[in-house]
């Protein structure tokens, strides 16, 4: 193999491995919790021999012979039903542990270190598989692995050359074996190509060493090849498969196609790695390119009108649709490229959840649901620490012990869920457990110890705010420091790292029942459709996402359309009583127009009408932060009702209006007409 | 003497007194006649708005009105200097532009606590030259944190 071979496979064979140890670890997870069951040790069986293949394939001989132990326990389980127990469960665990280290060395470029751990591993498997104890020698891999690129490049050579496999298996001389193996692998050197060997690097194995084998390509014959064999070896055994053979599979013992492994990736995904800023300056440059979009689209509606007669003028006039066409398409593939499932962080919790509720000796079961939603690549790694935070609280403060959940009429294993979904412009991922619920009394009491709040305002404070407080910097109910969590540094890193990511963390808690933890996160679609409205000579763009309805109002419908409760305007749409805001009002940019337009929208249920004076039209904008100085926790503050701002197709910047900002902001105003009816 | 370490410094004009920039950190001056500002609604007063510099949004702020000085307001002559700081840039308006001034260093002296108008956590120095006092911005200052609760305040 080049090195460039080498180091393409050698990320191909991370990423499996990754994959594999994933699903090993969930097997043995499920056979905990399941005992023995045949599919799942099938399964495990199958990770654990291709594991095996591609490391055997790529010389990294530690892992190929802690997979090959945990072969045989499993063969083992598999001939013997009933044998599970504890330690083996354990062991395995280690086992995985290990691999992940040994896989992490290979990703590090480390040297894949045989250490006393792993001989002590090993040692430990064996005693296991062998029940006598007696045959404590080392059980070996005869097998020679050959990627399906390699048999396919052999069966070529065959064409012109000999392909032979050797096979060693030294019974009778006892001493200098790997002296015998180094003079064969010597003398075959000069005779033709090796190809492979086993174990790999085969001229610098020390020590004992029963059994090796060679592939080789020459020019020689059988016989010829045999008698060079033969100088080295006197009564020794050795057999010599010619290619055909091996080709048929009669060296099956020794030597074995890794189909699996790589020919895997063709059923599931084909992938490379890309650096993640080069996808960042491709979707930039698809920003541009739609804002150019938009402008010659708004070129073309000049054109149109005066241009009949010229046929250049007409020709340009379809191709603009199809630059629409292409760039709108090209987004949306760009977009798609940093989306990634969240079950790939999901898969990271089940093994944690067992190590907390062990350590806390909680019983819990981890469930999970929506794994296929997608999410920017970026936020998903973001998001990964908050979610292990939360599902540690669940099982640490939420999650009761056993004897108490029985006692109050609950099963005695706690169940924690993890949740994903889509809401309109947003991914919700839920943490949800069917624990104690939050204490309201407590958390009051813990704040005002704590001074968060004072005494009146806790009083006045309804049931979402007081949840609320255990974000507060310096808040922790844990009545013991621990391990797991309760350090005081919980919940408030958790919202500052969502809020970080433009999303939000709300908390719904039952006491008895459970807790609900959401994480709300923007879906990042950098361009959106929006309708562009103006006000005061200032155009604004409003995700289209957002909005139900516009209403043209005017001097006949205006009072049918508004009215006044207790001094707040309020628009009745399809019998709903919803609040009205009027942008010059709420901007503070003096008295707003009577005439202009309703645009009602709406965000999670809570519904808003706001007035401004024109409606320009839809439009896709690229959505652009305000800056290094705008915006929540910068120099110059938040601006409350704006998201951002994106660029028209004249250059200049229009503002983004938040609704859902627009609501908050607006009802920290005082105002407090959500749900109210009047018949009218 | 020729030893001794030049500093270019863009000069301009506000509210009377002459100013200067370190020119390392001017990114570009653009007339405010060229660009549309975007007004952007309950942000600091002294915040004029928001212009989209080659595809990045960025705010202008008014010099005058960040450093609490009497000024009239934009004629043709007014100029945006759009500065940068860590890769962060800002556009400053400012009366009018004057000329880019060689320096050496030596003659900038620590700023004397009532020369100027201005808060002296602005200015990094004093820049007397030829008869001429350049009071030198410090824009790591004018771009950092330190008067956050206050602008907070007059905000809200």
């Amino acid at each position: 193999m080049s090195n460039l071979d080498f180091e393409k496979f050698q990320k191909l064979f991370l990423q499996e491995a990754n994959e594999q140890l994933e699903i090993m670890e969930k097997a043995i997870m499920q056979l905990e919790e399941k005992g023995e069951d045949r599919e799942i040790i099938d399964e495990f069986f199958r990770m654990a021999h291709s594991l095996k293949g591609s490391a055997g394939s790529m010389g990294y001989t530690a892992i190929a012979s802690l997979t090959h132990e945990m072969e045989n326990v499993l063969d083992k389980l598999r001939n013997t039903p009933g044998i599970l127990n504890d330690d083996m469960i354990d062991l395995l665990f280690i086992s995985i542990d290990t691999l992940k280290h040994l896989r992490e060395n290979v990703e590090k470029d480390l040297p894949e270190s045989v250490n006393p751990e792993i001989d002590h591993l090993l040692q430990r498997f064996q005693e296991i598989t062998s029940p006598d104890g007696q045959k404590k020698q080392k059980a070996v891999d005869k097998k020679l692995y050959l990627t399906s690129q390699e048999f396919k490049n052999l069966k070529e050579k065959d064409q012109e050359k000999n392909v032979f496999l050797l096979c060693f298996e030294l019974i009778h001389q006892q001493e200098m074996q790997s002296m015998v193996a180094f003079l064969i692998f010597n003398n075959l050197k000069d005779e033709g190509e090796i190809i492979k060997t086993c174990p790999p690097h085969l001229e610098e194995v020390e020590g004992d060493l029963p059994f090796f084998s060679i592939l080789i390509c020459t020019e020689k014959g059988r016989e010829e090849i045999g008698k060079i064999v033969e100088q080295a070896l006197d009564q020794e055994e050795y057999k010599i498969f010619p290619w055909s053979e091996i080709e048929k599979g009669e060296a099956g013992e020794y030597c074995q196609e890794v189909k699996e492994s790589f020919a895997r990736r063709d059923e599931s995904r084909d992938s490379i790695r890309v650096d993640i800023e080069k996808v960042d300056q491709l979707m930039k440059l698809v920003g541009e390119l739609v804002i150019d979009k938009e402008r010659l689209l708004e070129i073309s509606k000049g054109i149109k009108a005066n241009s009949r007669d010229n046929p250049e003028a007409q020709a340009l006039l379809q191709t603009i649709p199809h630059v629409d066409f292409i760039a709108t398409e090209l987004h949306e593939s760009v977009m798609d490229i940093r989306m990634y499932p969240v079950g790939s962080i999901f898969k990271r919790f089940p093994r944690l959840v067992r190590d907390i509720s062990r350590q806390t000796g909680k019983e819990v079961h981890l469930e999970f649901s929506g794994e296929d939603t997608e999410l920017d690549r970026t936020i998903l790694q973001e998001v990964f620490d908050p979610l292990v935070h939360l599902v540690r609280n669940a099982i640490d403060h939420g999650i009761e012990q056993p004897d108490q959940r029985e006692a109050r009429g609950k099963t005695a294993r706690g169940s924690v869920a993890l949740n994903a979904w889509q809401e309109e412009n947003n991914i919700v991922i839920e943490v949800k457990d069917d624990g104690a619920g939050i204490d309201l009394e407590k958390i009051k009491a813990r704040a005002l110890e704590k001074n968060l709040v004072r005494e009146k305002q806790a009083e006045e404070m309804d049931r979402e705010s007081i949840l609320e407080l255990i974000m507060e910097p310096g808040f922790s109910t844990s009545e013991s420091v621990n391990d797991l969590s309760g350090r005081g540094v919980g919940m408030d890193v958790v919202r500052t790292n969502i809020e970080n990511l433009d999303g939000e963390v709300e908390i719904t808690s039952e006491a008895g029942m459970g807790t609900s933890i959401k994480i709300v996160l923007p879906l990042t679609l950098a361009i959106v459709q929006a309708l562009m409205v103006r006000e005061k000579g200032n155009d604004y763009a409003i995700p289209l996402s957002a909005i139900f309805e516009t209403m043209a109002v005017n001097g006949k419908n205006e009072s049918d359309l508004i009215k006044t409760v207790k001094n707040r305007e309020v628009v009745i749409w399809r019998e709903q009583v919803i609040p009205l805001i009027r942008l010059s009002d709420f901007f503070q940019m003096g008295t707003s127009c009577q005439e202009g337009f309703l645009v009602i929208g709406g965000v999670k249920g809570r519904m808003v009408a706001i007035m401004v004076e024109a409606v320009l039209g839809e439009q896709e904008i690229v959505v652009k932060s305000l800056g290094d100085f705008l915006g929540k926790d910068k120099l110059f503050g938040e601006i409350p009702g704006i998201s951002g701002a994106t660029i028209k197709g004249n250059g200049e910047v229009a503002l983004i209006l938040d609704i859902q900002g627009m609501l908050k902001s607006f009802k920290k105003g005082g105002d407090t007409i959500e749900r109210q009816s009047i018949s009218c | 003497m020729g030893q001794n370490k030049q500093l270019q410094l863009v000069t301009f004009q506000l509210a009377g007194e002459e100013y200067g920039v370190d020119i390392l950190k001017v990114h570009e001056i653009k007339r405010l006649k060229e660009i549309g500002i975007t007004y952007v609604p309950r942000a600091p007063e002294f915040v004029e708005g928001v212009i989209n510099l080659r595809g990045d949004v960025i705010p202008i702020i008014d010099l005058g009105k960040r450093f609490g000085l009497d000024n009239q307001k934009s004629d043709k002559e007014t100029r945006i200097i759009v500065v940068k700081q860590d890769e962060k840039y800002i556009g400053l308006t400012v009366d009018r532009v004057n000329e880019v001034l060689n320096v050496e260093e030596e003659v900038i002296e620590e700023p004397p606590p009532e020369i100027s108008q201005i808060d002296s956590f602005f200015i990094s120095g004093i820049a007397n030259y030829e008869e001429r006092l350049v009071i030198v911005l410090d824009i790591n200052n004018i771009l950092s944190p330190r008067e956050d609760a206050e602008i907070s305040k007059s905000t809200r």
